[in-house]
């Protein structure tokens, strides 16, 4: 942002104020009860303060390309512009926030009719606010007249009220509080709803039952009208042609089921200790949900199943899909070209699976699938692979007791068949792991396979076994070995109610990353123009702080009547 | 009308004289030429070191073991991940930090000539094997370049050599070693003669056939390779790909095709490159078995070379024009960490520059095709993104300040005329540089700055001056 901008920024958020108080009064009371969005920062030099003192923040103050950041021309010059008015108003920052915006900070817009946003922050000190403006009003008058811009900034009134203009944004100083609007229309709309005593958002039905499900504490939140987001030309064209896509409302069909039936939505962020949460509300649940979304969540609130893990896996899924009840009704969801493409798969499937049809199988498999995705491994080949690809598995749940024996037929035939199509560049063999059979396809060294001339199939050994009533599927034999030995054992992990759940293990992406430092250095190199030894060293920061770094659960869950998706980022690495 | 050049005296020997003398100006044409812009030191160097000992030094380069071992883990990361966004960065890196600037340049010169681009290639291993393959062979003798070339897997894959088998052989590759890697289409000495017929390309191709990429190796497979008679040149046998190598290379017109690209790069993209001109350099190619360092040597220590008429007769490449900046302002020196080449490289794609994608086969247009009225307005955009300090992409690492502090308007302004320009510009730009300078000075400035920020934003404004001048746009 050029100089001038920040300069004139930080006029408009400073103003005049009026008597000081004690308790700041709710900037929430200027927004009209027509607006479409609302974002409340409740505390703002609580939220500086905590990322300032946040241990991580203080560690990735010590990286090369955050030092860069923290040393550039342009942050310096902020820093100065701070200084300079820390110096002229004899406070720190964190005073000046305090008295600035200390009965917190609301951004609110309307979509439409006329549409702009509007800034409200509500001071607690009017006298210091009074002399950080005029500070601020003459230094960026100064930038403007040095770098010759001809756009005045005008004082002038609203119906009594002192209003600033710079360019088409207006700002206003009313009842301790600064207005800062996109359009002078928006300000003067919102002034004559102010000095009218109209009703203000808080008073509409929909938001005050948002706000009621909002965690305490919660240091940002917002509101979003999703009956006037969903008339918008833009949004209702792609929205509906996202409801008609069979594909797209397999991966996002609960959700855009509930989006279309759902008056608002509200999304908070909350910090708490070593947790950082972000959680997002809608009003609506499976209770009169179509029966393709019913395809992906439970009747009931059976939950899912816990996620799995190993020595190297990084991400982990655990969700709900019902891929018989998927091929039962094709005809009904899909078109028919594509029903035909999926008719016509299950014949070639039945093809090399001795007869076995797809359908079938997929009716006797269960419901419930985990995924894990793993950093690579030692490979059993001397070949080197041409790019490395992450391990991953598959585990399904069985319905079907016939399962277990269909299945086996089908992938030993499905092998077969592979390493017949490879001319001798596959093989297929047997092992045991802790009681339980996996088949295995591995790729023969020096033998060319048609299709892959860069040798990415030496990332792979895949292997097949079935663990009790779970069918395993996995990329490499080290990752099913390891598998086999999770689902055998108890899980540690508690029931929880969400019908999809993902859990990315920032933590265990160090173990790559300390294990093929080379990758990341290169990268430094070239991006942040390192020395090799300052690239070294800056990996193993890079490692220790992505050690700290925890994990982040992600879990959605449709209620009966309500929709919660919550990201918790927990610092902690025992974290469940 | 330019009067003839005598190719007796052009390819005489360089001896330094009162009308043509061995300074900085001299050094700075030879360096602009011969690597991507020279530092401080490297002017002074090659100043003191003279014409021939300067030239010996540019193509022995110097001995860098830990660049080496950095080259080789930075290659390898990025081929292990395959990570192509990266290609044109670890080149610019490398060509900023090589302690053999002028392989690098004559890599370059050679990526160009057998252009080939990763987006159809879609391999990072593949490419920077055929960068290897470039360099290796930089200024060595062109016969084996030429060969290798011819079943390098990049090469295979870009011009289908891999899809060309015994029943359907592809005529891509042989056409484009016909006309764009060694002979061309037209005889330089027998005007409205042709260097080939369609016939040569279609009996070549067929012996080119039978090879695949394998594990990012090429592979021969004898079974899809027509081992039939062809007929090319007139010449009759069971050909394979090397033997048509060497018979476009038996033809007159190689050498003539080949002293014709080099003359251009590095000699004059203005001066006719005529028959008559090129005739001495094109019999000694031949003679030398396309020794192609001979030939650079010979064209680099030529009285041509540092004549007046070769003397910013070229317009920079948007690659030569931003390392000339970044060397020059040594944000690439030991004691300070260099610019970030991923940045780089995408300011260079906007330029029109992207390494490792050349736009076609025939490479980049260059000369007069690198600058346009917008094209020139990017490359202020660039400068201005180089010496601001106030761009995140580049940040201060090429602090035009932090060479020159505390010194007078006029200290200044020669500062960097004889760092960009070695004092090589007309008085009145000069004059107007100074005026820049010493008015820039009542200036105002922001009351929080301090008289050093100002200051140093002054240097920065005229240094960006100075990199947007037209001399600077040659070289």
């Amino acid at each position: 942002m050029h100089l001038h901008r920040w300069i004139v920024m930080a006029a408009l958020l400073s103003a005049p104020a009026f008597a000081a108080a004690d308790e700041a009064k709710d900037p929430l009371r200027f927004v009209p009860a027509q607006a479409d969005v609302v974002v409340k920062i409740e505390r703002p030099r609580a939220l500086l303060q905590i990322l300032e003192k946040d241990d991580l923040v203080a560690d990735a103050k010590k990286l090369a390309a955050v030092r860069d950041v923290l040393d550039s021309t342009n942050l310096r010059q902020l820093e100065q512009l701070i200084a300079y008015f820390e110096k002229s108003l004899g406070a720190d920052k964190y005073e000046l926030l305090d008295l600035v915006a200390g009965g917190g900070i609301v951004l609110a817009g309307k979509i439409e009719n006329p549409a702009g946003a509007l800034a409200v922050v509500q001071a607690r000190d009017d006298k210091r606010l009074k002399q950080l403006v005029e500070h601020a009003l003459r230094l960026a008058d100064a930038e403007r007249e040095r770098l010759e811009v001809k756009e005045p900034i005008r004082k002038t009134d609203y119906k009594g009220v002192p209003t600033i203009a710079f360019g088409d944004a207006s700002a206003a100083l009313v009842d301790g509080a600064l207005l800062i609007a996109s359009k002078k229309e928006i300000l003067k709309g919102v002034l004559d709803h102010h000095l009218a005593a109209h009703p203000p958002i808080g008073t509409v039905a929909a938001f005050q039952e948002a706000r009621a499900a909002l965690p305490a504490g919660a240091h940002v939140w917002g509101w979003l009208n999703l009956d006037t987001v969903k008339k918008q030309p833009g949004f209702k064209a792609g929205f509906d042609a996202a409801t008609q896509d069979p594909f797209l409302m397999l991966l996002f069909g609960g959700f855009t089921d509930v989006i279309k039936r759902s008056t608002y939505a509200t999304a908070f962020l909350q910090h708490d200790g070593h947790e950082l949460r972000l959680g997002v509300r809608m009003p609506a649940g499976r209770d009169g949900m179509s029966a393709i979304s019913k395809l992906v969540i439970p009747e009931r609130d059976g939950g899912t199943l816990p996620m799995l893990k190993t020595s190297r896996s990084y991400a982990s899924f655990s969700y709900f899909l019902d891929l018989g009840q998927l091929w039962e009704h094709r005809r009904k969801i899909f078109n028919d070209k594509q029903a035909d493409a999926m008719d016509k798969a299950e014949q070639e499937f039945a093809k090399v699976a001795l007869g076995i049809k797809l359908g079938t199988l997929l009716q006797q498999m269960g419901n419930h699938h985990r995924v894990v995705v793993a950093a690579p491994e030692k490979m059993p080949y001397a070949s080197k692979a041409y790019a490395e690809i992450p391990a991953f598995a598959v585990v399904i749940d069985v319905r079907d007791p016939q399962f277990s024996k269909t299945i086996n037929l089908a992938v030993r035939a499905g092998g077969f068949a592979a390493v017949l199509a490879s001319k001798g560049s596959a093989a297929l063999s047997e092992k045991e792991h802790a009681g339980h059979k996996l088949v295995c396809l591995s790729f023969v060294e020096g033998k060319a396979l048609e299709g892959d001339p860069t040798g990415l199939r030496f990332n792979y050994s895949p292997c097949f076994a079935m663990v009790g009533d779970q069918l395993l599927f996995s990329s490499t034999l080290g990752l099913g070995k390891e598998m086999i030995d999770e689902l055998s054992r108890p899980s540690a992990e508690k029931p929880q109610p969400a019908t999809s759940r993902a859990r990315l293990d920032l933590a265990a992406t160090a173990v790559p990353l300390g294990e093929r430092p080379e990758s990341v250095m290169t990268q430094l190199i070239l991006a942040q123009s390192l020395s090799p030894a300052a690239a070294r060293d800056e990996v193993r920061r890079l490692v220790a702080l992505t050690e700290k770094l925890g994990a982040v659960n992600l879990a959605i869950h449709y209620g009966a009547r309500d929709f919660r998706f919550d990201v918790r980022w927990q610092r902690d690495k025992d974290s469940p | 009308m330019n009067t003839p050049i005598d190719p007796a005296w052009a390819w005489q020997r360089y001896r330094p004289s009162n009308a043509t003398p061995w300074d900085a100006k001299a050094a700075g044409h030879l360096l602009r030429r011969a690597t991507f812009g020279p530092t401080r030191a490297d002017l002074q160097a090659a100043v003191d070191a003279g014409p021939d000992r300067a030239i010996d030094q540019l193509f022995a380069g110097r001995n860098d073991q830990a660049h080496d071992a950095l080259w080789i883990t930075m290659s390898q990361a990025v081929r292990d991940s395959n990570n192509a966004g990266q290609l044109p960065a670890l080149w610019l890196y490398r060509m900023l930090a090589s302690p053999h600037p002028l392989r690098e340049k004559m890599t370059l010169f050679w990526h160009n000539h057998f252009a080939t681009s990763n987006l159809k290639v879609q391999n990072a291993a593949a490419m920077l094997g055929q960068y290897e393959l470039m360099r290796r062979h930089a200024f060595g003798p062109f016969r084996p370049l030429l060969a290798e070339m011819s079943r390098d897997p990049a090469m295979m894959i870009w011009l289908d050599t891999t899809q060309s088998t015994r029943r359907q052989p592809n005529e891509n590759y042989a056409r484009e070693l016909m006309e764009l890697f060694s002979l061309g289409i037209q005889n330089m000495r027998r005007p409205g003669q042709r260097n080939y017929t369609e016939h040569d390309i279609r009996e070549a191709a067929r012996a080119f056939t039978g090879w695949r990429v394998d594990n990012n190796q090429a592979a021969f497979r004898q079974a899809d390779h027509d081992d039939g008679e062809k007929s090319v040149f007139g010449q009759r046998g069971r050909f394979r790909g090397d033997d048509i190598v060497r018979l476009c290379l038996e033809q007159e017109s190689a050498a003539y095709f080949l002293c014709r690209k080099l003359f251009v790069c590095f000699v004059s993209e203005t001066i006719a490159p005529t028959p008559e001109l090129l005739e001495p350099l094109a019999a000694e190619f031949r003679r030398n078995d396309y020794d192609v360092g001979d030939l650079l040597q010979r064209m680099l220590r030529s009285n041509l070379f540092f004549s007046p008429q070769a003397y910013r007769a070229r317009v920079k490449s948007p690659v030569e024009f931003a390392l000339g900046i970044v060397r020059g302002l040594e944000g690439s020196g030991e004691s300070r960490p260099g610019v970030s080449t991923s940045s780089l490289a995408l300011a260079l794609e906007g330029l029109g520059q992207k390494l490792f994608y050349p736009p076609s086969v025939a490479g980049w247009n260059g000369g007069r095709a690198w600058l346009n009225g917008q094209s020139f307005l990017l490359r202020q955009n660039l400068a201005l993104a180089l010496t601001s300090t106030a761009d995140n992409r580049f940040g201060r690492r090429c602090d035009p300040a932090a060479l020159v502090r505390g010194v007078a308007a006029e200290e200044m302004v020669d500062f960097f005329l004889k760092l960009f320009l070695q004092d090589d510009v007309p008085a009145a730009t000069r004059s107007q540089l100074l005026e820049y300078a010493t008015g820039a000075t009542r200036q105002n400035y922001p009351v929080f700055w301090t008289r050093e920020d100002a200051a140093d934003q002054r240097v920065r404004s005229l240094c960006h001056l100075i990199l947007c001048l037209p001399e600077y746009q040659l070289a």
